[in-house]
């Protein structure tokens, strides 16, 4: 009896001692990564939409638990064959806003976007806006309380005027910050 | 977490699995580390479990002896139960991680997977614009072990000893996972008889494997002597050691997964251990300090001899 008693008293020391636990809430940054293709036709200008609905990039075990987010990076590189210089825009529209706000603008040989250009990297080609990167982080904050909704577009010119039609691509590089309480199982629900 | 809620997940889960493991839901926590490695890449990855081999590596390299005394021929067979604990320290809590390439500043501070909130860092070229890091796991400042061990001999002052749990898949809860160890021990006294103290020698292996994470492995090798005083059992020993540890998992950047394969190496090399045994009639009772680059508690109960 004292032999099992003893073991009993072990074992609860063990699992005890240290207060070992998983912590309350932990939160998993989501690596996110918001693709805008531009298509660009014959001309000297382009103006270009694309519609976003957050919530497809982001994890389905984890859309019910966003609760922050940022970014970190806009990208820019283009795709077709052409000889000029581009320049022009990316701009975003959610929400209520009443028109678009620009988040960056480029310049640059047609060559030079054929490899990324990064604002993170310190593209000489790009220059963020810094309102409209506050804009596009409160578009990202959004997935937290709902179904966010965005427009991203794109629009300059091309000099001299392309005579095939090319494509512009953008992409914005964030995290989305998926909050998992302890004892939720796979999921994200509630226990 | 209730510290009530905790005690009970505990002590159910050590039940369940057979005084195996340590004392958090494995299958969770097991689960939640996965989660945060998601977006890690290697040497993020490898920051952020470091502690783990640290620290179970010092556990599995416990434990294995409380007497130096072995007798030249005669049966023994002895069955321990041995919990482990190592001590988490504040170097254990964090690491230097590595921010996005181009960002400034280019690593940061953040917690590994036994912290509590990963570090946020803003750019300090482009404002604006932030990275963060994810929260740590565990809440403590313990990390036990729990093993069975039961020890055969002696042939020529030899015994063995041996720990293994085998704990098959339950469903998708808890992942296959096993604990095998295995060493021996030898008596110097037989050949140098003039000792004042016994004194024997060691090696040992050990492997804990949780079925498509985590693969550590465990090896000493080292010399203990000890003293017996009526009931009571001085001992100690100096010990070799090493331990690995290889994790799998996959590691989702900016929507392209690709498989990550860790191989750790724990910090303990050397360690000094001084103990104490308490010898009754039908069991003893054992505990031990185990100093090196990692501070770890063994103690436990043991029947027969």
């Amino acid at each position: 009896m004292k032999a099992k008693i003893l073991l009993v008293g072990l074992v609860v020391f063990l699992a005890t001692s240290g207060s070992t636990c998983i912590n309350d809430t932990i939160i998993y940054p989501l690596d996110l990564k918001l693709p805008a293709d531009f298509t660009v036709n014959p001309g000297s200008t382009y103006n270009s939409s694309v519609y976003v609905l957050l919530d497809t990039l982001v994890d389905e075990q984890y859309r019910e638990d966003i609760k922050d987010a940022r970014f970190y990076d806009i990208q820019i590189f283009v795709s077709g064959t052409y000889t000029g210089t581009v320049s022009g825009n990316a701009s975003i529209r959610w929400g209520n806003m009443a028109t678009s706000q620009v988040v960056c603008t480029y310049s640059g040989p047609w060559s030079a976007f054929q490899t990324p250009q990064s604002i993170l990297s310190g593209s000489p080609y790009i220059t963020p806006v810094t309102a409209g990167m506050n804009s596009f982080r409160d578009f990202l904050k959004s997935a937290a309380t709902g179904m966010a909704f965005g427009q991203f577009s794109a629009a300059g010119s091309l000099s001299p005027a392309s005579t095939t039609q090319l494509q512009i691509h953008v992409r914005y590089l964030g995290q989305v910050d998926a909050i998992i309480k302890s004892g939720d199982g796979d999921d994200g629900t509630e226990p | 977490m209730s510290k009530q809620r905790c005690l009970v997940r505990a002590v159910l889960g050590m039940l369940a699995i057979g005084l195996l493991l340590c004392s958090v839901p494995q299958a969770q926590a097991q689960s939640d580390i996965e989660k945060a490695l998601q977006s890690m890449s290697g040497k993020n990855g490898e920051g952020y479990l470091q502690p783990a081999v640290d620290l179970l590596g010092a556990n599995m390299n416990s434990g294995y002896y409380h007497s130096a005394s072995i007798s030249r021929l005669g049966f023994h067979i002895e069955f321990d139960i041995v919990g482990m604990g190592s001590l988490v320290g504040d170097k254990q809590k964090t690491f230097n991680a590595q921010t996005p390439a181009g960002f400034t500043p280019a690593t940061a501070k953040t917690v590994t997977l036994f912290g509590e909130t990963g570090t946020e860092v803003a750019n300090t070229t482009l404002p604006g614009t932030s990275y963060r890091f994810p929260d740590g796991v565990f809440k403590t400042s313990f990390f036990p072990f729990v093993v069975p061990q039961l020890t055969v001999g002696n042939v020529i002052g030899t015994q063995a000893v041996v720990r293994f749990v085998p704990l098959p898949k339950i469903e998708e809860m808890i992942p296959k996972t096993t604990l095998f160890a295995f060493g021996l021990r030898h008596s110097i006294n037989q050949w140098l008889p003039l000792l004042p103290l016994d004194v024997a020698v060691s090696g040992f292996w050990s492997s804990f494997t949780v079925e498509g994470f985590l693969d550590c492995k465990g090896f000493s090798v080292g010399a203990q002597a000890s003293k017996d005083f009526s009931v009571l059992t001085v001992y100690g020993g100096l010990a070799y050691e090493s331990s690995t540890m290889s994790a799998e998992y996959e590691c989702t950047v900016l929507g392209t997964t690709t498989p990550v394969k860790l191989d750790l190496t724990g910090a303990n090399t050397v360690r000094f251990t001084a103990g104490v045994a308490l010898n009754l009639a039908v069991f003893r009772l054992f505990a031990d300090l185990n100093v090196g680059s990692v501070t770890a508690f063994s103690a436990g109960l043991g029947f027969g001899g």
